[in-house]
């Protein structure tokens, strides 16, 4: 959905993307650990995707795996991740989005405009146009 | 460093704190929304500030409209 939004919309959007492991699965907050780690081998995006089509299977092996897959080198991810070198930046994200009422997931600001959900193409793109009309 | 607002009432005088249970906070908010709350129950915003991670950012830089994601990959 959103690579259709940002291919259509091209040099009109940023997408920023905050981390949001819901209480209930145990193991999605190491998942999101291991993006980050990912993220400082330069490989963020591709195992962001990796991890999507993956669900739910994001034991510690399972996540050491799809890191060796994109080619990271296996040592400083594994130092990474079991030294929770990124815990404390997801846990930000947490409390930032908290701080929004963020309670579910996905949840989408756009210029501020909260849609919650996985929404149709059709109501992100009226939200976008209306950004972009009020920017004009 | 992004800033995004939230919606939230007024502070409202201090003997009706006691009173205010989150959800008729939750109506108060509904009842400003709509026009029809007490003056010290208007609308104000408050700004959260947003921490990024470069990596995590993809699209044009001077992009004119930014979406921000709150997601789970469980």
């Amino acid at each position: 959905m959103l690579d259709r939004i940002l291919t259509e919309y091209r040099r009109k959007l940023r997408l920023v993307y905050k981390d949001f492991p819901l209480p209930g699965h145990t193991l999605a907050r190491p998942a999101h650990e291991a993006a980050r780690c990912a993220g400082a081998a330069g490989k963020y995006w591709e195992y962001h995707d990796r991890l999507f089509q993956a669900q739910p299977n994001f034991e510690r092996a399972d996540l050491l795996r799809y890191a060796s897959d994109l080619g990271i080198p296996a040592e400083p991810f594994a130092q990474c991740l079991d030294g929770g070198r990124f815990r404390g930046l997801v846990e930000a994200d947490i409390q930032q989005g908290r701080l929004l009422d963020v309670t579910g997931t996905p949840m989408f600001f756009i210029n501020g405009q909260r849609i919650e959900g996985a929404a149709p193409f059709e109501t992100f793109k009226a939200v976008i146009d209306e950004a972009l009309r009020n920017v004009r | 460093m992004l800033t995004l607002l939230r919606p939230s009432l007024l502070h409202p005088p201090e003997e009706k704190v006691a009173a205010l249970t989150r959800w008729f906070s939750l109506a108060l908010l509904g009842a400003a929304l709509s026009g029809l709350a007490p003056a010290w129950a208007q609308i104000t915003e408050t700004e959260v500030r947003l921490t990024l991670d470069p990596a995590m950012v993809k699209g044009s830089p001077n992009a004119p409209v930014i979406i921000v994601e709150f997601s789970d990959y469980q």
